[in-house]
């Protein structure tokens, strides 16, 4: 018996599920190991309401003593050298292999495995540079220590743009993730098949009390299962409605307003900022970023807007960190290994929404995106259109042959909704050359507009790859 | 070999408040942490089950002053000739004593800048002296009786400037200085770290210094490197007497205490930075070293080898200066974190014994006590009352209000907090903290119930919760009613476009 699936292709049924049973029972067995490699002793309750923190999770670090220390300290030169090195590596590969995905998804990979369990870099470019201005002159030690991961991606940004979100970052990893396993729900929705939908949505809100109970408070308490359990009726709910309607719209935004609510309550009953509200302003950044989400599910047109004044934002974190506030964020997870509260719900918050739009926190509130985009918007290395003499191009690289057909693919396959008939919003893209490999005209090219070079393998024009002609530059290249 | 260590032992952990302690049979608390291991140990016992509140000092003239990175001084209890003294710095400029029973102020010696190191007193030549570094980068020896520089026969006590004052240069960063006997003569250590911003002639360095306290002759000063140095504890490599300080770059220094020079082949460093001070305990025939690394762990290494020994993975930064808590045989290191728990582990395992959460953070060292009869712990915490836990499995016995929070904010981690001071005089036993509102806190028996505290001034509540709750309730509905309108009116059967 055959049956056909989401995506349309034909294939065996029995096969399909055993793989889905396989990958379900391989996640269900690495979360069990994961949490039993971790430490299982959970706090005793004091007279306090707040949750006994971090009990269970644990994020171990291979590399616990530095391997290049400057002056026998902690100032360690590995996470500088590793970024480099795979910023290289990344620069290479977008160079060399514009199209290959996979190499990309392997750049990725190693890095979200190098950050999350090997070494210990501060990932909080922003926080570090104040950090580090203010140390200069009292400790240039610490000073350096601070400032090296900004300077050097800061470098990489201003050379070839954005590369780190796209190819380094594991929030930005795993927010792709999320995103790519939620397409095919959403696509449950628009063809009404509810049942589908619900199961689906079961499954996730599954793992993740799964994941809170192993790995976090180490049992189900009735508390977080009457809320949890609400929140999940509630979207089941809005799940059903809208795969009668058919209403993407619908859903999401009852999803977000679920989200909003689950943050609000986590924030409620941790209470991480004791001593000032604005303590831990990444998650009220977070649920600003909720709001946001929502305006976009309402109205597309709202995406730029919020681009475009995100500025704002980053300057309103600087101001925190300026002003001497203590502040953790969904990025300290991964870079630090810090599992306190505000880290976890700012993080779960945004690995939440990037169910409904992908990639939301790095569009819109990323701090450090933000600063790399400036850096970015006038960065050597640009995804142009073949056809456009592109501004700041000394050697105007035109290749006339090569015609945008505004068919949309580019904008569609781009993760961080920032290129429209191949033009780019250049502070937004993270360099992923999903643009490059979608576009069916080959028309987008990576363009060194300040050595005046262009991609040494444009891809033939569909036509040419048809006749098996090899491509060729123009003349003037 | 083994009777040796254990004289020595005796002595480091007797030191200065020995000689006191077998006069008269009191418990001083002569400096930080109670010894010069730094492993917080009191011996001191409350009879009753709980506390009562004996006094309370009045604000000092300056108290709002903040500054990133500076320490809270916690309080010495000394008794000097009849005269019951609890002595504490403040930040305004200066150092109080005041009655340990009836709180009355006995003298005042001010300095040049804050005071925020523990006063460390001790007995020299049958002269009583207490030692005093400011943060004017100078340190004092001063007559505990007077509070003034004149010893008991009207000679001048010494002064040393470790570096020399400028405009430009930043008020330096003192460790609690401490003495110990080395080689049978008492040696006083501190750490110093100086910093300023000039561009010509810039000063980053910071260094451990021993001084001949008699006299304040400087016998060596150690390097540690250029950043923060916490206070030095004494204690052993080998059969060598040595000064363990920690730099704030996440490395952990061991040198001579005879001459200064490094004992260990390098430093042991860590991925991290480290705020924490280091305790030195004997356990099991092992000499450890324990402290807390921001690294979200706390640390133990040996002090023979510097070969790390365990990590307690916590989740969060660990501040606070371990103590070491001992019953029979066994030995357990108790820490506080940044996620408001109190931890007991295995000193010798690294193995979680209990712990216990409170409503603020933990930075400060804890001190152990015996309160009615069972082992307890006595820890500051910055939910502005110190709490005191059954050291055997983390019950809370105790909670006591010890004064509110004098800023609207402060940089987490950027200031280590005041530890409980616990001593026994006359027979009475007391215990008291040096808040960060820049009073002194002291209770005993007898006292006022303390168990009531009161609530949190946090800037939380400055500001009103509830109004901010309704603001930004508000805001949330304002958007959530926005876009349903704006929903309503685009609604199509097709859903909205991929974003």
């Amino acid at each position: 018996m055959t049956m056909k699936c989401d995506c349309g292709k034909i294939g065996g049924g029995w096969r399909r599920n055993a793989a889905r049973v396989l990958a379900w029972a391989m996640l269900t067995a690495g979360i069990v190991f994961i949490s039993a490699c971790t430490e299982t002793i959970r706090g005793t309750r004091g007279e306090s309401s707040t949750l006994t923190i971090g009990s269970k999770l644990q994020i171990r670090k291979l590399v616990d003593r530095p391997w290049i220390p400057l002056g026998s300290s902690s100032n360690d030169l590995t996470p500088f050298l590793l970024m480099a090195g795979l910023l290289v590596v990344s620069a290479l590969l977008m160079w060399k292999r514009p199209k290959c995905q996979w190499a990309r998804r392997i750049v990725q990979t190693f890095s979200a495995a190098a950050f999350i369990i090997g070494i210990h870099p501060c990932g909080c470019m922003t926080r570090d540079l104040v950090l580090g201005v203010s140390d200069l002159g009292s400790d240039d030690l610490s000073a350096f220590k601070y400032m090296i991961v900004f300077a050097t991606v800061g470098t990489f940004a201003a050379v070839v743009g954005r590369s780190f979100c796209g190819w380094l970052c594991p929030v930005g990893y795993a927010e792709e993730l999320v995103a790519g396993a939620s397409r095919k729900f959403w696509r449950c929705i628009d063809q009404g098949r509810h049942a589908a939908a619900v199961l689906r949505a079961a499954a996730f809100f599954a793992v993740v009390a799964l994941l809170y109970v192993l790995l976090i408070e180490g049992v189900l308490d009735a508390d977080f299962a009457l809320v949890y359990g609400g929140i999940f009726l509630a979207v089941a709910a809005a799940i059903m409605l809208g795969s009668f309607l058919r209403n993407q719209v619908l859903v999401k935004y009852l999803f977000g307003v679920g989200i909003l609510a689950a943050i609000l309550y986590a924030f409620y009953r941790t209470k991480p900022g004791t001593y000032s509200v604005v303590e831990y302003a990444m998650v009220f950044f977070v649920m600003g970023l909720t709001l946001i989400v929502l305006t976009v599910i309402g109205d597309d047109a709202k995406d730029r807007f919020f681009k475009k004044y995100r500025l704002l934002l980053w300057l309103v974190i600087l101001g925190v960190y300026i002003y001497g506030l203590y502040n953790v964020g969904p990025m300290c997870l991964f870079f630090q290994g810090s599992t306190e509260w505000p880290v976890l719900i700012s993080f779960g918050g945004v690995f939440l929404l990037s169910i409904l739009i992908s990639m939301a926190w790095c569009r819109y509130m990323c701090p450090e995106g933000v600063a790399l985009g400036l850096l970015a918007s006038r960065a050597g290395w640009q995804i142009n259109r073949a056809d456009l003499c592109c501004a700041g191009c000394r050697t105007r690289s035109k290749l006339p042959e090569r015609a945008c057909t505004s068919c949309g693919v580019c904008t569609g396959v781009c993760p961080m909704h920032c290129i429209e008939n191949g033009i780019r919003d250049r502070r937004t893209c993270i360099y992923c050359m999903k643009c490059v490999k979608a576009c069916p005209e080959n028309v987008l090219v990576l363009v060194n507009e300040i050595g005046g070079r262009i991609q040494e393998a444009p891809y033939p024009l569909p036509a040419e790859a048809a006749n098996q002609e090899k491509p060729c530059l123009p003349d003037a290249l | 070999m083994l009777a040796r260590c254990a004289v020595i032992i005796l002595m480091l952990s007797c030191a200065a408040g020995a000689r006191a302690e077998r006069q008269t049979g009191d418990l001083p608390w002569p400096m930080f942490a109670g010894n010069p291991a730094r492993d917080g140990n009191s011996r001191v016992s409350f009879p009753a089950a709980t506390l009562g509140r004996l006094w309370k000092s009045s604000a000092p003239d300056v108290v709002y002053q903040y500054r990133d990175g500076q320490t809270g001084s916690s309080a010495s209890i000394v008794s000097v000739a009849g005269k019951d003294m609890v002595i504490a710095g403040s930040y305004d400029r200066s150092v109080y004593a005041y009655d340990a029973f009836t709180g009355d102020p006995i003298w005042r010696f001010t300095t040049g800048d804050a005071v925020t190191a523990a006063p460390c007193f001790a007995v020299i030549d049958g002269e009583p002296m207490l030692f005093v570094a400011s943060t004017d980068r100078t340190i004092y020896a001063l007559n505990p009786l007077t509070g003034k520089q004149r010893d008991s026969k009207g000679a001048q006590m010494w002064t040393h400037q470790v570096y020399k004052w400028a405009d430009t240069v930043a008020p330096a960063f003192v460790g609690d200085p401490m003495v110990a006997e080395v080689d049978g003569a008492p040696v006083l250590f501190v750490s110093v770290w100086i910093n300023d911003k000039k561009s010509k002639g810039n000063v980053q360095e910071s260094a451990v210094y021993a001084f001949e306290p008699a006299s304040g002759r400087l016998l060596w000063k150690a390097a540690v490197g250029s950043g923060f140095a916490t206070a030095p504890a004494f204690g052993q490599v080998k059969d060598e007497p040595a000064i363990f300080v920690v730099h704030a770059a996440g490395a952990v220094h061991a040198f001579s205490a005879r001459d200064g020079k490094p004992l260990w082949r390098e430093p042991f460093a860590t991925q991290y930075e480290i705020r924490s001070g280091v305790s030195f305990a004997e356990v099991d025939g092992r000499r450890l070293l324990f402290f807390g690394s921001r690294l979200f762990s706390a640390v133990c290494i040996d002090a023979d080898s510097a070969a790390p020994v365990w990590d307690c993975q916590v989740g969060t930064w660990v501040d606070s200066t371990p103590a070491v808590y001992r019953k029979g045989g066994r030995a357990a290191v108790i820490f506080g974190d940044y996620h408001k728990v109190l931890h007991s582990v295995d000193a010798l395992t690294g193995k979680r014994l209990w712990s216990y959460q409170a409503d603020g953070h933990f930075c400060a060292s804890p001190t152990i006590i015996e309160l009615g009869g069972r082992a307890a712990v006595a820890m500051p915490c910055l939910d502005d009352h110190m709490y005191i836990v059954d050291a055997e499995d983390g019950t809370c016995l105790s909670r006591a209000y010890t004064g509110g929070f004098l800023w609207s904010h402060y940089q987490r981690g950027a200031a280590v907090w005041s530890s409980a001071a616990a001593a026994k005089l006359g027979g009475q036993p007391i215990l008291a903290v040096t808040s960060y509102d820049a009073c002194v806190y002291v209770f005993g028996l007898g006292g006022r119930d303390a168990n009531v505290g009161a609530p949190s001034n946090s800037f939380v509540d400055a500001l009103g919760g509830k109004l901010a709750a309704l603001i930004f309730g508000a805001a949330v509905a304002a958007v959530l009613v926005y876009n349903v309108v704006r929903i309503a009116r685009k609604r199509n059967a097709g859903g909205g476009r991929a974003v």
